[in-house]
């Protein structure tokens, strides 16, 4: 475990792509996590001056009437929201870490020199879980420090969503992994991913039953971190959960492991 | 002796196109061993296989006696085709990559390189390197952990006569230590040159598996040529150590079992009546000989 950790350190930490893209995500992401209340606000009172007849309480005027969004427990949920906006950096640092391996015929050489494919796999999903570990802190972090003005609130009241958000990136670096394993070029892998979440999904989510369509990958991310803005408006305001939602990102990981090994075993890295 | 691998008729299909039909092929113990063919012979498929990133449809092979494992595989050193590194990490960097890959102490890089002579430009990016010091770089991490054997496919290809010269002895030095080495090439002269076993493959079939000496012993040959052709012909027919006659542009070209002096096939003609206009023995060409074996 160490070895395959220090391996894959070697190969990412002196990347310059890899710092370049960390640092714009921490850039993009702290930024806005301070200004998100303003822009929520800003939204609603933009959209209020146009002269629409509100026949609830806008959002900007709740925001006014003291329901901050830096509050435990809503601002687990908003930042964890946030940082799932930004998923698509980290996924591009995977892409790019594990089509290299093909691009450089590193993986190829690496079994060569004596590495099992379960340890190609593995030292793989390490990075995965490095990745997700480093945006479940950031997250943790951000929303300790906006959410320091909090009633008597306990600050780990609704921190369950912080793990659903760590298992929702799991599961959609490790759907990014798959697509490498299977396409190994880094702007195909890309432009598919692209292609599936905004398109491909949607169709098939289209021609289901919703009971079914729910569990397609991005859809459930999408219910793993729903969109908080309900709380703004008072619906729902105890995040749910979902045990269910778990089990099946990881039946979903199980399933692209096994994938990803059958293709190495098929001598996919051998081409 | 030890038997360092054995293959037992490996077979590889990609499609319709039969690749491999049955190589089955020992390697003793500190052997040079050469895996000789024409290009697309098949030599690279077998040693993937061997190394498990090709998977054969048929057949199996044995690394020191042992079904194979990626335990096995550390104490090869491997150098495939082309040098495979991370072009943004300097070889110091790589090589630590492969070194815990094989669980060899980060030590032992320092002394590959130097055996290489790429220890100066160790901080250096691979990306900055020429094609001979990629190679070189290849060849230090085959070395890591010193291997008890080395597996290198065209290890001379791409390199100038001077990066030739160099690898070639440095095969040579590294094999008088003992070390095994599996040595594949489409030239006959660098198989000669450095190995003490070979086989020869063409179109994914095995030719002949033996020793260099043995294979490529020195055949004695003739160049005869008189006045009169047709009696010259008969005559040599008759002569005990002839193998084989052959015409070509005028000349006879004679086979002979064993190596028998000028004077005495000559001494042989004239008794018969014949005199020579010409006579010349020479040694046959490797090349030649690997055509022929080839064909």
């Amino acid at each position: 475990m160490i070895r395959l950790l220090k391996i894959e350190l070697n190969k990412m930490l002196y990347s310059k792509v890899f710092w370049i893209i960390i640092g714009l995500y921490v850039l993009l992401i702290v930024p806005i996590a301070f200004q998100l209340e303003d822009m929520i606000g800003g939204f609603s009172m933009s959209t209020n001056t146009n002269g629409q007849e509100a026949s609830q309480p806008s959002m900007g005027s709740m925001l006014v009437s003291g329901n901050s969004i830096y509050k435990f427990p809503a601002v687990w949920h908003y930042i964890s929201y946030l940082a799932s906006w930004f998923k698509l950096l980290l996924a591009i640092i995977l892409i790019i870490n594990v089509t290299n391996e093909y691009s450089y015929k590193t993986l190829r050489q690496n079994i060569i020199d004596g590495m099992s494919k379960w340890e190609v796999i593995w030292a793989k999903e390490l990075v995965i879980v490095l990745l997700s570990l480093f945006t479940f802190l950031i997250v943790i972090i951000l929303s300790l420090i906006l959410g320091i003005n909090s009633d008597d609130v306990s600050i780990f009241n609704g921190f369950s969503i912080v793990f659903a958000y760590l298992f929702s990136l799991l599961f959609y670096l490790n759907f990014a992994y798959f697509l490498c394993s299977w396409l190994k070029r880094s702007g195909f892998v890309i432009g598919i991913l692209f292609l599936y979440t905004l398109v491909i999904e949607n169709l098939i989510s289209f021609k289901l039953p919703e009971s079914i369509s729910q569990y397609l990958p991005m859809n459930l991310i999408d219910s793993m971190v729903p969109n908080p803005v309900s709380r703004l408006l008072g619906q729902d305001v105890v995040y749910d959960f979902s045990i269910t939602y778990i089990g099946v990102s990881i039946v979903y990981i199980a399933l692209f492991i096994a994938l990803n090994h059958w293709m190495l075993k098929k001598g996919h890295a051998g081409k | 002796m030890e038997k360092i691998l054995s293959t037992q008729k490996l077979s590889k299909r990609y499609g319709s196109l039969q690749v491999l039909k049955g190589i089955s092929l020992e390697v003793e113990e500190g052997s040079v061993f050469g895996l000789l063919g024409p290009n697309g012979s098949g030599k690279t498929t077998t040693l993937g296989i061997l190394l498990d990133i090709i998977p054969q449809n048929s057949g199996s092979y044995n690394w020191f006696g042992q079904a194979p494992s990626h335990q096995l595989r550390k104490q090869i050193g491997s150098l495939l085709e082309t040098p495979n590194f991370f072009g943004y990490l300097s070889a110091e960097r790589n090589l630590k990559i492969t070194a815990d890959i094989k669980e060899v102490p980060h030590t032992d890089i320092d002394r590959v390189l130097k055996i290489v002579n790429l220890y100066e430009r160790k901080k250096d990016k691979f990306k900055t390197y020429s094609l001979g010091m990629k190679q070189r770089l290849a060849l230090a991490a085959a070395l890591l952990g010193q291997p008890k054997v080395l597996l290198l496919d065209e290890p001379t290809n791409g390199l100038d006569p001077q990066g030739i010269a160099e690898i070639r002895e440095l095969i040579l030095r590294i094999a008088k230590e003992g070390t095994t080495i599996i040595l594949a090439s489409h030239m006959l002269d660098e198989v000669e040159k450095v190995c003490t076993h070979m086989a020869i493959i063409k179109k994914g079939s095995l030719i002949v598996q033996g020793r260099v000496d043995e294979i490529l012993g020195d055949e004695f040959l003739l160049e005869l040529k008189a006045e009169d052709m047709i009696k010259l012909g008969t005559l040599l027919k008759e002569y005990a150590m002839v193998k084989d006659i052959k015409e070509e542009l005028g000349v006879y070209i004679v086979k002979l079992t064993e190596n028998i002096s000028n004077a005495q096939i000559n001494e042989y003609c004239f008794k018969q009546g014949v005199a020579l206009t010409h006579l010349m023995s020479k040694k046959k060409k490797l090349e030649a000989q690997f055509l022929e074996i080839t064909n």
